[in-house]
């Protein structure tokens, strides 16, 4: 009969495949891992029968709603995560500007010769210069008044007077009470 | 005895390591899967020599141990390359190692060639004739300016490239002004022979330059370049590149700018074009003929200035381009010839050129570069060294 003879060549062919060694390498391996594959479709069964009795259970589900609608994540806040996940690449790239900076000055702090090289530029700017400038003229005026025991009598105010810096200031002051006068 | 790593960087100098750190800084995935051949034990910051020679940097601050810098992550294998082969992505070193690579980063730097001047390594660091290209000599730039009395002070720029084409210039500026504030200004003639055509190829600030060179009263001989030394005699000839006609010139001090060129083991390699530099895509960085190679710096054939300001955006681009490499993707970063030159012009002032491969101003501050100003004198001798070695050489400037 024909229909006998297809059903002949299709098991023919099924022999044929089940003597492919990869085939039955396969198979034998399958067979090695039954147990293990039955302990997988028991457990899986396990998570679908507690799905099932969760959602049957009134009291917990509703329990469950009342978290949700308590929560602050409502449409507003999945809205908003989907924005921040549109502004993302700009956040990483300031993120990462951020890193670079947080890093180097972290570099800068732990290498000691950085930082005595900054102590040193510090020490050299003109401006703490001139500071250390004014703090010793005025140490230095300081010292030189407690060592000062004569007696300040009128000669000495007009020895003062042929004394360069206070000539120069006198003549500050002439040149300011002029330009006073010509204003008037 | 053979290795293979990922990513291979040919040269521990200021590309080398700033690649091999940017890549440990995008990936952990580079640990120790990238290493540096360099032979030398120390690492220098070499832009500080101007003012080392200058009298107002100490040249030890200049210098740290190579083991300091390389980064954390990478392997360093301190032996020294003699040859490539590209084909099986091979490097060979003269200690008989060959190293395998997948990605190879050539950053070799540029090679001084001081014998390339009849004379000039038998008097270099005496007779008056300095140099800040090196770091045993720039210390005695500053020893012949302060004792300088009088006569011809000279300064030279080579007929070849050079890095940092600006400090030839540099010193010069230093040393007129430290001859002003000695009192011996009037007896010196300061003289500055260079093989370029100008005092600088970006026109705007060739113009701002040209008018310190009028005040200064520097006398300029453009298109002439320094071909040997006497020493002893104190006399230095020159040779004009237009008419061949030669030039001899009495000194009291040579600062001299050696001729410079690439180092000898790419120029003999199949890496390198006709030149002898690595040749290399000028806006990727890739290899013109093999695409797991990528040069940076000195060493490559890119028409800029040899600087570390233009290894600073070089870096970034080849480091993003083996990435994409690795990733299978097209190169999409690329290099716009930014380089950089703060000329000091004195002492408290500088002009910060920064320009690109068409020699337009590329400038980074919101107000005129050309302007020699205080602050940015100060930049560059407070405040670079330390972006150097706490930022740039760990990857994240």
């Amino acid at each position: 009969m024909p229909h006998t003879a297809i059903h002949s060549d299709d098991n023919k062919d099924l022999l044929h495949e089940l003597k492919q060694p990869e085939i039955h390498q396969a198979l034998t391996g399958i067979i090695h891992r039954l147990p293990e594959i039955e302990r997988t479709l028991q457990s899986l069964e396990q998570m679908t029968q507690f799905s099932m009795h969760v959602t049957k259970d009134q009291t917990t589900m509703k329990a469950l709603e009342e978290r949700l609608q308590l929560s602050r994540v409502d449409e507003e806040s999945l809205e908003a995560l989907i924005a921040l996940l549109a502004k993302l690449p700009t956040i990483l790239e300031m993120v990462e500007q951020i890193e670079k900076i947080a890093l180097f000055i972290k570099h800068v702090v732990h290498d000691e010769q950085s930082m005595e090289q900054i102590k040193t530029s510090i020490a050299e700017l003109p401006f703490v210069q001139q500071q250390k400038e004014v703090k010793d003229f005025f140490e230095a005026v300081q010292t030189r008044h407690k060592s000062i025991e004569q007696h300040i009598s009128i000669f000495t105010i007009i020895k003062w007077m042929k004394e360069p810096h206070v000539q120069k200031y006198l003549k500050y002051m002439q040149a300011t009470l002029d330009v006073l006068k010509a204003k008037k | 005895m053979s290795k293979h790593y990922q990513v291979l960087i040919v040269g521990g100098g200021t590309a080398g390591i700033t690649v091999a750190a940017q890549l440990l800084h995008y990936s952990k995935h580079f640990k120790h899967k990238i290493a540096i051949i360099e032979p030398a034990e120390e690492h220098y910051y070499q832009p500080l020599w101007t003012l080392v020679g200058a009298g107002v940097s100490n040249i030890e601050t200049t210098k740290r141990s190579m083991e300091s810098v390389i980064p954390e992550g990478a392997d360093w294998i301190q032996e020294e390359v003699v040859s490539f082969d590209p084909t099986n992505n091979n490097v060979y070193t003269k200690e008989g190692n060959h190293i395998q690579y997948d990605y190879l980063v050539v950053a070799a730097g540029i090679d001084i060639n001081w014998r390339a001047i009849k004379g000039l390594p038998e008097t270099l660091g005496k007779n008056g004739v300095c140099s800040n290209y090196a770091y045993e000599h720039a210390t005695y730039t500053w020893e012949v300016i302060r004792n300088f009395t009088s006569g011809n002070a000279i300064f030279t720029h080579p007929n070849s490239p050079v890095k940092c084409g600006g400090a030839p210039q540099k010193i010069m500026y230093l040393a007129e002004e430290s001859f002003q504030k000695t009192g011996v200004r009037d007896q010196a003639n300061v003289l500055f022979y260079s093989a370029n055509p100008a005092i600088f190829d970006v026109q705007k600030y060739r113009n701002a330059l040209e008018k310190v060179i009028d005040r200064k009263q520097i006398q300029p001989h453009f298109r002439h370049h320094l071909i040997e030394v006497r020493g002893e005699e104190k006399v230095a000839v020159f040779e004009s590149l237009e008419t061949g006609e030669q030039q001899t010139v009495s000194f009291s001090m040579l600062h001299v700018t050696p001729p410079m060129q690439a180092p000898s083991f790419i120029k003999d390699s199949p890496i390198a074009d006709d030149g002898g530099w690595v040749n290399v895509h000028p806006y990727t960085l890739q290899h013109t003929q093999y695409a797991n190679i990528f040069g940076i710096g000195d060493c490559s054939n890119l028409p800029t200035s040899k600087t570390g300001a233009a290894i600073r955006k070089q870096a970034p681009v080849v480091v993003q381009n083996i990435i994409s490499s690795i990733k299978e993707k097209p190169l999409a970063a690329t290099y716009d010839g930014y380089s950089s030159c703060p000329l000091v012009t004195g002492y408290n002032s500088l002009i910060l050129a920064e320009f690109d491969y068409n020699k337009n101003p590329q400038e980074s501050m919101p107000f005129n570069q050309a302007v020699e100003r205080k602050s940015m004198y100060l930049f560059k001798k407070d405040f670079l060294p330390i972006m150097y070695w706490d930022g740039m050489l760990k990857g994240i400037m």
